[in-house]
């Protein structure tokens, strides 16, 4: 047998393109958060500072905000209802659309509620769950079960559909049993799917939190931006939209790339080939 | 190789006797995709099943394996135990690309219902076998097309079975490497006894690897040559006793179209 462990080495030189393109990818995000905050502060320049402040204004406030700690009583109440309503929207949407893909009658009934719910205006379920729970916690929790329910099965299903019946015919020729089946062949081939699901499904439940808290609660980010917007100040609204934008984005970074690299360790590329929603 | 004092491989006699098979399809047809099939393979043969694309020899792959049954006629795995047990190897590798090459043999032995304590001694041996025992750590995303299929070798050699059926395995691979994994399987096959059932559309292919060809017409398949082939090994594949066998059954498949 010819092979030898010459080719741990072009595996190493991948390892240090990887790196180097990595760190490339690191480089143009900057490059891209930077223009855009420069042209930003060029466009200040000929407007009123009312109608648009500069980049230095805000970084202000938001310093006082995150130092004060007020950010972060209102970011305490809105992570938890994004958390809870993601929660129960999420744990449902993987167990349904893993019934969907095992059981085409399954698939066929619910297949068009998911799209009717995905059709739903946002705004319109916010209302009426407004008029359902009133200024409640409640009606924060149903409109992101509600609304991001539809969303996060759509995006699992669809990827799911890709799976590889290569590998499931394979471990049956092998006589693998159905719990084998199912725990080293299906649900490891569904990660990536359902990394791209939760991703999917924060973004949409944290937009939902915020409208809400900005409609009918009186805590949260939501609620904060709309007493900024009564005194019209939008310096105030700009520092908590951007306020709360960083700390997802820390979310993004810190806590789902981070699982991501973990789950999808095997890959010899380290490049994600899901789509990144956020 | 030592391994088989613990679990001795007993040779296995493969008959397959007036075999057909029929699905049914929608529209109340039926599709015969098998017809009257007769052949045997002698224990630890090497015996290839030679036809043109789509002619029905992975459907026959799957009823000796036991996958499924065939419409009429018996199959029959014959030894001393009474039980044969069979491995695969696909045209794919089809490797669980979130698990190490050791992984993926463990997979095959923990499917198959191998004891905990071989695996670790099997997993070696047939790494090593394979000339894989140096990536048994690698993830199977980071090894080469011939690699792949080599762990995939490994992964039903170390089940022990008494039969390996291979649908296919070096059709996608490039020639160079096919080559040297052909003449591995070879050498592989000359130091264990198992019988190999080894489906491909290429004569050349067959006649470098086998004891035996098994020639299929299109579909519905039926068996139009049945040669022994005897050519001392170890064999080139550019030999004109190869390529004259190889025409022989190329013939054959041209009489049958």
């Amino acid at each position: 047998m010819a092979t030898t462990r010459n080719s741990t080495e072009s595996s190493s030189t991948l390892g240090t393109f990887v790196r180097t393109t990595f760190q490339g990818a690191i480089f143009y995000r900057l490059l891209a958060v930077l223009v855009f905050l420069a042209l930003w502060e060029i466009a200040s320049l000929f407007f009123l500072k009312n109608f648009l402040p500069q980049v230095g204004t805000i970084a202000a406030r938001i310093w006082v905000l995150y130092s004060s700690g007020a950010f972060f009583v209102q970011l305490a109440d809105t992570l938890r209802r994004v958390f809870v309503g993601f929660f129960f929207a999420y744990t449902i949407s993987i167990l349904l659309g893993i019934w969907m893909g095992m059981n085409e009658k399954i698939e066929k009934f619910f297949e068009i509620l998911v799209l009717i719910g995905i059709s739903i205006p946002g705004l319109g379920f916010i209302i009426v769950a407004i008029i359902w729970f009133g200024i409640s916690e409640v009606t924060a929790y149903t409109s992101v079960f509600v609304l991001a329910t539809p969303l996060i099965i759509f995006n699992f299903w669809k990827g799911s559909q890709a799976i590889d019946t290569d590998l499931i015919e394979m471990a049956n020729a092998f006589q693998a049993s159905r719990w084998m089946i199912l725990r080293e062949v299906l649900l490891p081939s569904l990660v990536p799917y359902m990394l791209a699901a939760a991703r999917f499904g924060l973004s949409a439940s944290w937009k939902v939190t915020v409208l809400v808290e900005l409609l009918a609660l009186n805590s949260g980010v939501g609620y904060m931006i709309n007493q900024q917007f009564q005194e019209y100040s939008i310096v105030g609204v700009m520092a908590w939209m951007f306020g709360f934008t960083i700390v997802m984005m820390a979310i993004e970074f810190g806590i789902l790339k981070t699982i991501e690299r973990w789950a999808t360790k095997w890959r010899s590329d380290q490049r994600i080939s899901q789509p990144e929603l956020l | 190789m030592s391994q088989n004092n613990t679990n001795p491989v007993l040779g296995t006699r493969i008959n397959v006797d007036d075999v057909s098979k029929e699905y049914s399809l929608q529209n109340n047809d039926s599709l015969e995709v098998l017809a009257d099939i007769s052949f045997t393979i002698e224990a630890q043969g090497f015996t290839c099943l030679l036809g043109p694309s789509g002619c029905g020899k992975s459907t026959l792959m799957n009823l000796i394996a036991g996958l499924d049954s065939p419409t009429s006629g018996s199959i029959r795995l014959e030894n001393e135990k009474d039980d044969a047990t069979v491995a695969f190897v696909f045209q794919e590798p089809r490797l669980l690309d979130w698990r190490t090459v050791r992984e993926n043999l463990k997979f095959g032995l923990r499917a198959m219902g191998v004891s905990k304590d071989e695996w670790e001694s099997r997993i070696d041996t047939y790494l090593s076998l394979v000339g894989l025992l140096d990536f048994a750590d690698d993830y199977p995303q980071s090894l080469s097309g011939g690699m792949k299929q080599r762990v995939a070798l490994a992964r039903a050699m170390a089940v022990e079975s008494d039969v390996i059926l291979m649908d296919e395995p070096f059709s996608s691979l490039d020639e160079i490497t096919a080559r040297e994994l052909r003449r591995d399987l070879v050498e592989i096959w000359e130091t264990e006894d198992k019988t190999i059932l080894f489906v491909t559309h290429d004569p050349l292919e067959a006649a470098y690897l086998s004891e035996q060809i098994v020639v299929l017409s299109q579909r519905p398949a039926s068996v139009v040559g049945d040669y022994a082939i005897d050519i001392p090994r170890p064999r080139e594949i550019d030999d004109r006793e190869l390529a004259k066998i190889s025409k022989r059954c190329i013939d054959d498949l041209r009489d049958h179209i």
